[in-house]
């Protein structure tokens, strides 16, 4: 115990890296669930997740023991997964991952990877017929890929019913044919993120609707200060995110529920672009330039009050304690840390109530793979409470789990941290493109030509008017839901 | 132990026949050409017929069955995508605008590298850097330069006065497409500039000195002697440039993704759109073969210049 002091000394004290302290600790024979929940605790602010690391020391539960049944691979069991944007999530997957390994005796090969470059990855192997046993793929790739992924269900409705089911839309995204055809792993959360001292001053408090947002984003402006700022560029997962949200919370969808009517064309939708042309005017234009990273970027430059993302701008100010530039009460200018300030709210309502879009991972086992039951009893390991929550835990709150038993255990970040808390729920009310129907083949079809971001960026750059705006997206998703 | 000299004749002269008969021109020539014919044939005829084929079928990928032939109802839908007849227009502007630039100012860089005759190859070696650099690195760098918020291109803009406001580089179509045509020009001035410059070092002094001696001007001696002179290294040249310039991928997928609203979007980075993302390999070879026919016309439009100039 007083070696394991030692070493969360020496990781507070900066004097020991992360991945040494894991591999250490493992030494001593902590726990993995013991280790995240002292990695998440101990970023430069310790005090706000200080009943993480109590809990959690407490937590020592019994290492996991090695599945029953003896598992060999031919080769070695490779997986390709997605790297999160907190470094210290990686690392203890990766541990958690090798350590299976050892325990079975299996050879495995971890690499973690972009979210872009494994969509190109997946798309090659499953065409080629040759690569990785385990990919993770994004949103509703497994629709695409069908033919070529191994049957899962045997695992999924396993942990199912041990973690009491998968959300609606992890369901959406894995079920094809009533077969699970790929693992849910996380979903990357969003919500707003804020600055608490602009609200603050313009006396503004957390908005419940989208139009009460719109206001705050006038306020903001009129107070000269730094806006309100919405992806409406190619970014992948922010600009999806964000656009597609506004679009079902206004009511409107691309696709009636039958899968093939195209409904684009609505009351709804105008509603939706007329609140997203006032929602522009009161943001800065550059918006429409944005990639995944560019709103990060602003927020933690100070250039703007609110952006929708993941945890991972607050978690990003924390760890690298990003500075702000404030006045103290004798006028001296003085700089104080960024995450201080910084809050999240979830997504507000809209007329249809709140509906947000899923961002979301699963891990394929492709039918190629030779190793398909050991990539199973890995997957089926990955994601008991016993590794889910090490690994969920240091990521604070980046990753979601897709099984709806485990969010109110005590350690997920969101029970742990109150900042975390508008994370809780965001998996509820999402979906994937192609909702409100269950043609997420030709969602993903729709959602990979960016016809949703396109039609309110077009209108809101001045490059086409709203009926034009909604003629092409029309012709665009005719084409994609004929299929 | 020796050879009897009847064995050691007979060795030598089976060598001697085959080296006769591998010596024949109908044998050597095609020998010696055979790898580079099997490589062409396994990585260039290959994929290329396969293309053709899968451009005319529905195929859509990690599906078993090898897809419907379609004749060509891929590229007639194609022509009333929105999508795609950006995509052509923007195409055209990309290579055509970003070609002239490079051939223009590689020209000059050749001219001026031309008369350095201190540190030369110092000089020649980091004017070369932007062709060196891994592509999508280079568009790294500039999707930093270009960046709406801190802009180093702005700043500078901004401190010189010649601007009064931030531009946003990649937030609208007119700056997209220039951003990304200004990171391919800088990409291949160097191309155009070293070879330009093999090409007027081949040029005879003898005809610079005759020049002299009648008395022509500096512009006089360039467009009378230099320019025709160096006209059929610029073909060639300017119809490299025009295949990859028209094939490009990796700048706009770095700086852009095709947008805003698909405004940047090439041949290229459409067919990854279609083919990889959404998964339609049939569409997605139509896409890319577009660049075909305007290909094959460029690539005779130069061999029959040079034909001419033989």
């Amino acid at each position: 115990m007083k070696e394991r002091k030692d070493l969360t000394n020496r990781l507070q004290n900066g004097k020991i890296s992360r991945r040494d302290f894991i591999k250490l600790m493992l030494a001593t024979g902590a726990s993995a669930t013991a280790i995240g929940g002292v990695l998440a605790a101990c970023a430069p602010e310790p005090a706000a997740t200080a009943v993480a690391t109590s809990a959690a020391t407490e937590a020592v539960a019994a290492a996991t023991e090695a599945v029953a049944k003896p598992l060999s691979v031919e080769g070695k069991l490779t997986m390709k997964l997605r790297a999160a944007f907190m470094p210290q999530g990686n690392e203890i997957l990766k541990v958690i991952v090798e350590d299976w390994g050892q325990k079975n005796n299996i050879p495995v090969e971890v690499d973690i990877t972009s979210m872009n470059d494994l969509q190109t990855i997946a798309a090659t192997a499953a065409e080629t017929g040759a690569g990785p046993d385990i990919i993770e793929i994004n949103q509703g790739s497994a629709h695409l890929f069908a033919e070529k992924l191994a049957d899962v269900s045997d695992v999924c409705d396993d942990l199912g019913s041990r973690y009491g089911g998968f959300y609606t839309a992890a369901e959406e995204a894995c079920k094809v044919n009533g077969a699970w055809l790929s693992v849910p792993r996380f979903f990357a959360p969003h919500a707003i993120s804020y600055r608490t001292d602009h609200f603050a001053t313009i006396g503004a408090s957390v908005p419940k609707t989208w139009e009460e947002l719109y206001e705050i984003g006038k306020a903001l402006v009129d107070a000269g200060l730094p806006p309100i700022a919405f992806p409406l560029g190619h970014a992948v997962g922010d600009g999806n995110d964000f656009n597609y949200s506004v679009l079902w919370s206004h009511g409107a969808s691309d696709v009636a529920s039958d899968g093939k009517t195209v409904t684009i064309d609505s009351v709804e939708t105008r509603a939706a672009i007329e609140y997203m042309q006032r929602l522009f005017s009161v943001m800065p234009a550059d918006t429409l330039s944005y990639d995944d990273a560019s709103n990060n970027r602003a927020f933690l430059a100070s250039a703007i009050s609110a952006t929708n993302n993941a945890s991972t701008i607050w978690g990003a100010a924390r760890n690298q304690s990003t500075k702000y530039k404030t006045k103290d009460a004798d006028g001296k200018e003085v700089e104080k840390n960024l995450h201080e300030v910084t809050d999240h709210f979830v997504y507000p309502e809209g007329p249809a109530g709140r509906v947000t879009y899923a961002e979301f991972m699963s891990s394929a086992v492709f039918s190629y793979s030779k190793n398909v039951d050991a990539a199973k009893a890995l997957l089926t390991y990955l994601n008991e409470r016993e590794q889910l929550t090490p690994w969920v835990n240091p990521n604070l709150g980046f990753v979601f789990p897709t099984l709806m038993g485990v969010k109110d255990d005590l350690l997920m970040p969101w029970n742990t941290t109150p900042k975390l808390a508008p994370f809780k729920d965001y998996a509820e009310t999402s979906h994937l493109p192609g909702f409100p129907s269950t043609n997420f083949r030709s969602g993903t079809d729709a959602y990979a030509k960016w016809v949703v971001v396109d039609m309110f960026a077009s209108v809101c750059g001045g490059l086409a008017s709203v009926d034009d705006a909604i003629a092409t997206a029309k012709a665009l998703l005719e084409e994609s839901y004929k299929a | 132990m020796q050879s009897s000299p009847t064995a050691e004749t007979k060795k030598i002269s089976k060598l001697e026949q085959f080296s006769i008969w591998f010596n024949q021109e109908k044998i050597l020539g095609p020998a010696l050409v055979a790898p580079a014919v099997l490589i062409l044939l396994l990585l260039i005829a290959y994929p290329f017929c396969v293309a053709i084929w899968l451009s005319m079928t529905d195929k859509v990928i990690a599906r078993s069955d090898t897809g419907n032939f379609i004749w060509f109802a891929n590229f007639t839908k194609l022509f009333k995508d929105s999508i795609f007849q950006r995509t052509t227009i923007n195409t055209f502007n990309y290579a055509l605008v970003s070609v002239f630039f490079k051939l223009i100012l590689g020209l000059l860089m050749a001219l001026v590298l031309d008369e350095v005759k201190i540190f030369k190859n110092f000089f020649r070696g980091i004017l070369l850097l932007p062709w060196i650099v891994p592509t999508s690195l280079s568009a790294l760098g500039f999707l930093w330069m270009f960046d709406s918020q801190f802009s180093i291109l702005n700043r500078f803009l901004l401190d010189w006065g010649l601007i009064q406001e931030k531009i946003i580089w990649l937030g609208t179509p007119a700056t997209a497409m220039i951003s990304v045509q200004l990171v391919n020009i800088w990409r291949g001035i160097p191309f155009f500039g070293i070879s330009l410059l093999a090409g007027l070092q081949s040029i005879p002094q003898e005809l610079y000195e005759a020049a002299d001696i009648d008395g022509a001007s500096a512009w006089s001696k360039f467009w009378n002697v230099t320019f025709p002179l160096l006209m059929p290294v610029t073909a060639v040249v300017t119809l490299f440039s025009i295949v990859q310039t028209f094939a490009d991928f990796q700048i706009v997928y770095v700086l852009t993704r095709g947008g805003p609203v698909n405004s940047t979007h090439l041949f290229a980075t459409l067919t990854h759109q279609t083919a990889i993302l959404a998964g339609r390999l049939g569409e997605g070879a139509a896409v890319s073969l577009f660049m075909f026919p305007i290909l094959v016309i460029a690539v005779i439009l130069q061999l029959r210049y040079l034909q001419n100039q033989d």
